[in-house]
C-alpha cells in the first residue's frame, strides 16, 4: 500500500491511491502517481540519486486549501500490512503544475544540497572519514551509515580545483572508489559496490518475467595518467576526469574495481511490492526456470525504480549467471 | 424501486468517534471511509430540512433505533431569565416520536422509512450497537427526500467490478493483489410518462449526474437488504425509450462507490 503524507499550509493530510483505513484514513486522493526512483550516478557507483516524476491528486484533496498551494512538503511510504510497519521511501517537495478539471498535478523534487566546497581544499584520509567530513552539520547535515563500505577503506588523496557542489564531488569520490551512496531519512548509506548490503533469496513465486542485459564491454578504463585494460578489446573507453588518490597501485585498482563492476551481466528483476523493499546494495539471488536452462542468478541493487500504479519494483543491478 | 434524494442533512454528529475517523465522514459519499466510535456502541444524531428515509451504508452495528423529535421552539420575553440553579427539563421536548428497531443480519446497511416525510427541520437520534469485542462503525448516513418507482422488470444483471492486481509470476503462478470488488447492476423500470418517467430523468438523474445515493433497487415482493446499494451511474447515464403512448422504459447501469 503507497501512503503519502502531503503538508498543506500547516496541515498533514493522509492521503493513498485507493483508500485504507489504517491507523489513519488515507484517502484515494491521488490519481496517478510517476514511479519515483532511486537511479545510480554512473554504473560504477557514486549517489544513488532519487529521481521523481509527476502526482496527480484528486480535487477533493484541496476542498478546505484552494487554490492549490505552489508546492506542498510531501512523505512516501510503503507497507503491506499496518501503519505502523511503514517504511519510508522518500520525501521531497511538490510543486504545481497544472489544474485542470479532472485532477491538481504536481511535479516531485527531492532534497537539494546546496552546500559546496571551497576552492583548494585538500583532502587527505580514508573514504569513510571523507564521507563523515561530507556529512558533517555544516556540510550536508547528514548522519553517516557506513557499515557496508569497504572494511579497508580506500585512501583519499586530492585537492578541490575551484569550487564544487559538495553532493556531485562526493558522488564522483565514492564512484572513484567503487561504492555507491543513497540518502534516506537524514542517513547517508555508503556501501561498497563489491560487498552486498544485506541479501535474500527469492523464488520464482517473487518476481515476474524480467530481463537479463549486457551492456557494450568495458575495454579501457582511463585517468590522466594511467590506463587500464579488459579483456574486451571491442568495448567502450571509460574516461575519469579527476584521480582522488596520488599513487599509481592504488589508481590502477581503482581503474580494475570500476572494469570489473561495469562488465559483469545486468538484470531489470520486476518484483511484486512484497514484504520489505530492496534498498540499493541489496544482493537478490533466485533461480529462473522459465530460460533455455535453469539458471542462478544474482544482482546487487543499483537502481530501483517504485510503480506503485501496478505494484511492481524494478530493480536494476549487475550480478551473475551461472547454469544450476 | 426507491432512492434516496436530495439528501437534506444540514448537521450531523456522535456523542464518541476515534480522533482519525471523524462523524463528518458519514457525508463524505465515500463508504471506505468510515466513522468510528470508541466502543462497540455510540449515539450518531443529525439534522435535516425534511426526508422520508434514512439509510447508513457499511456498518457492522447488529442493532439499532432512530428516534425522529422536533424541538420545541421558545423564546424569552423581554426581561425574563432563569434563576440560579433552574434549568430545562428537555425530556417532554418531541412533538413526534418514530422508533425503528432492526436487528440480527442487516449485511451492513440500515434503511428506515417514516410512518409520513417531514417537512420541515427534525432531528434524527440514532443509537447502534455493534456484536460485543467490536467498535462500532459506519460509513455513510443518507437522510433526505424518498422517492418511490416501479421495481426493475425482469432480467436484473447484478454483477461484480474487480479493482485487483493480476500479473504472472515468472513460473506461470499468478501474482494476486486483492483490491476491492464492488457490485454492478443493470436492469430497466417501466414507467408512466408523465410524473415518474420525468421524477426520475430530470429531478433526479439530471440534477443528481454521477454522485452516489441510496439505492433499494427491489421493494415489492423482495426486500432482502441485498438489494440496498450506495451507488451511482456507471459511465452512461439513464438512457429512455419512449415505445409507448404513456410508459417509458429507463435503462440504469449502477456502479456500487467505495
Amino acid at each position: 500500500m503507497l501512503l503519502v503524507e502531503a503538508t498543506i499550509n500547516g496541515t498533514t493530510y493522509y492521503t493513498s491511491m485507493e483508500g485504507h483505513a489504517l491507523a489513519h484514513y488515507w484517502d484515494s486522493h491521488i490519481i496517478s502517481f510517476d514511479p519515483p526512483q532511486y537511479q545510480l550516478s554512473e554504473f560504477y557507483g557514486g549517489y544513488v540519486r532519487p529521481g521523481f516524476g509527476a502526482v496527480s491528486f484528486s480535487h477533493d484533496l484541496f476542498a478546505s486549501e484552494w487554490p492549490p498551494p505552489i508546492n506542498i512538503v510531501i512523505s512516501i511510504y510503503y507497507t503491506a500490512t499496518d501503519e505502523a510497519s511503514k517504511e519510508f521511501l522518500f520525501a521531497g517537495v511538490a510543486h504545481l503544475t497544472s489544474i485542470s478539471r479532472e485532477s491538481i498535478e504536481y511535479e516531485f523534487y527531492s532534497p537539494s544540497y546546496t552546500t559546496t566546497v571551497a576552492d583548494l581544499t585538500a583532502f587527505d584520509d580514508t573514504l569513510v572519514n571523507v564521507v563523515t567530513w561530507f556529512c558533517n552539520a555544516a556540510r550536508l547535515n547528514l548522519i553517516l551509515d557506513s557499515t557496508y563500505s569497504r572494511v579497508v577503506s580506500p585512501d583519499v588523496k586530492f585537492t578541490v580545483s575551484g569550487d564544487q557542489i559538495a553532493i556531485n564531488l562526493l558522488s564522483e569520490i565514492c564512484a572513484f572508489f567503487t561504492h555507491l551512496f543513497y540518502i534516506s531519512d537524514g542517513t547517508l548509506y555508503l556501501i561498497d559496490m563489491l560487498l552486498d548490503a544485506g541479501s535474500a533469496t527469492i523464488t520464482e513465486f517473487d518476481y515476474f518475467p524480467s530481463e537479463y542485459l549486457y551492456e557494450v564491454p568495458v575495454a579501457i578504463a582511463r585517468t590522466a595518467n594511467y590506463a587500464r585494460t579488459s579483456s574486451y578489446p571491442y568495448g567502450q573507453e571509460v574516461s575519469l576526469a579527476t584521480e582522488f588518490i596520488d599513487t599509481e597501485a592504488k589508481i590502477t585498482a581503482a581503474l580494475d574495481n570500476i572494469i570489473a563492476v561495469m562488465n559483469l551481466a545486468k538484470c531489470n528483476l520486476k518484483m511484486p511490492f512484497i514484504g520489505s523493499i530492496p534498498t540499493p546494495g541489496k544482493k537478490l539471488s533466485w533461480t529462473d526456470t522459465s530460460l533455455g536452462q535453469d539458471t542462478d542468478a544474482y544482482i546487487r541493487a543499483r537502481t530501483i525504480s517504485y510503480d506503485f500504479e501496478n505494484e511492481e519494483v524494478v530493480v536494476e543491478g549487475e550480478g551473475v549467471l551461472t547454469a544450476s | 424501486m426507491k432512492l434516496i434524494y436530495p439528501d437534506n442533512i444540514s448537521s450531523i454528529t456522535a456523542d464518541e468517534e476515534n480522533a482519525n475517523y471523524l462523524a463528518a465522514n458519514l457525508e463524505d459519499d465515500h463508504p471506505k471511509k468510515v466513522w468510528k466510535g470508541t466502543s462497540r456502541d455510540a449515539v450518531v444524531t443529525l439534522v435535516a430540512s425534511a426526508g422520508g428515509a434514512i439509510c447508513i451504508i457499511a456498518t457492522n452495528a447488529t442493532s439499532v433505533t432512530i428516534v425522529l423529535s422536533v424541538g420545541q421552539s421558545i423564546s424569552w420575553d423581554t426581561g425574563i431569565s432563569w434563576d440560579t440553579g433552574i434549568a430545562w427539563d428537555s425530556s417532554g421536548d418531541d412533538d413526534t416520536t418514530e422508533t425503528t428497531l432492526l436487528s440480527g443480519d442487516i449485511d451492513g446497511v440500515i434503511w428506515s422509512e417514516f410512518a409520513a416525510a417531514r417537512t420541515a427541520n427534525f432531528t434524527a437520534t440514532i443509537s447502534l450497537t455493534a456484536d460485543a469485542g467490536e467498535i462500532i462503525q459506519a460509513g455513510v448516513v443518507t437522510c433526505g427526500t424518498l422517492r418511490t418507482f416501479v421495481d426493475p422488470i425482469r432480467g436484473i444483471r447484478d454483477g461484480l467490478r474487480d479493482y485487483s492486481i493480476v500479473r504472472e509470476l515468472n513460473n506461470g503462478a499468478w501474482y494476486i493483489r486483492k483490491r476491492d470488488v464492488v457490485r454492478t447492476f443493470e436492469f430497466s423500470i417501466l414507467e408512466d410518462r408523465e410524473t415518474d418517467f420525468y421524477i426520475f430523468m430530470l429531478t433526479t438523474a439530471k440534477a443528481l449526474g454521477p454522485s452516489p445515493i441510496a439505492w433499494r433497487i427491489l421493494t415489492k415482493n423482495i426486500t432482502d437488504s441485498e438489494w440496498i446499494v450506495f451507488c451511482r451511474f456507471d459511465d452512461i447515464m439513464p438512457q429512455g425509450l419512449h415505445e409507448f403512448n404513456d410508459f417509458s422504459q429507463i435503462d440504469i447501469r449502477l456502479l456500487e462507490v467505495l
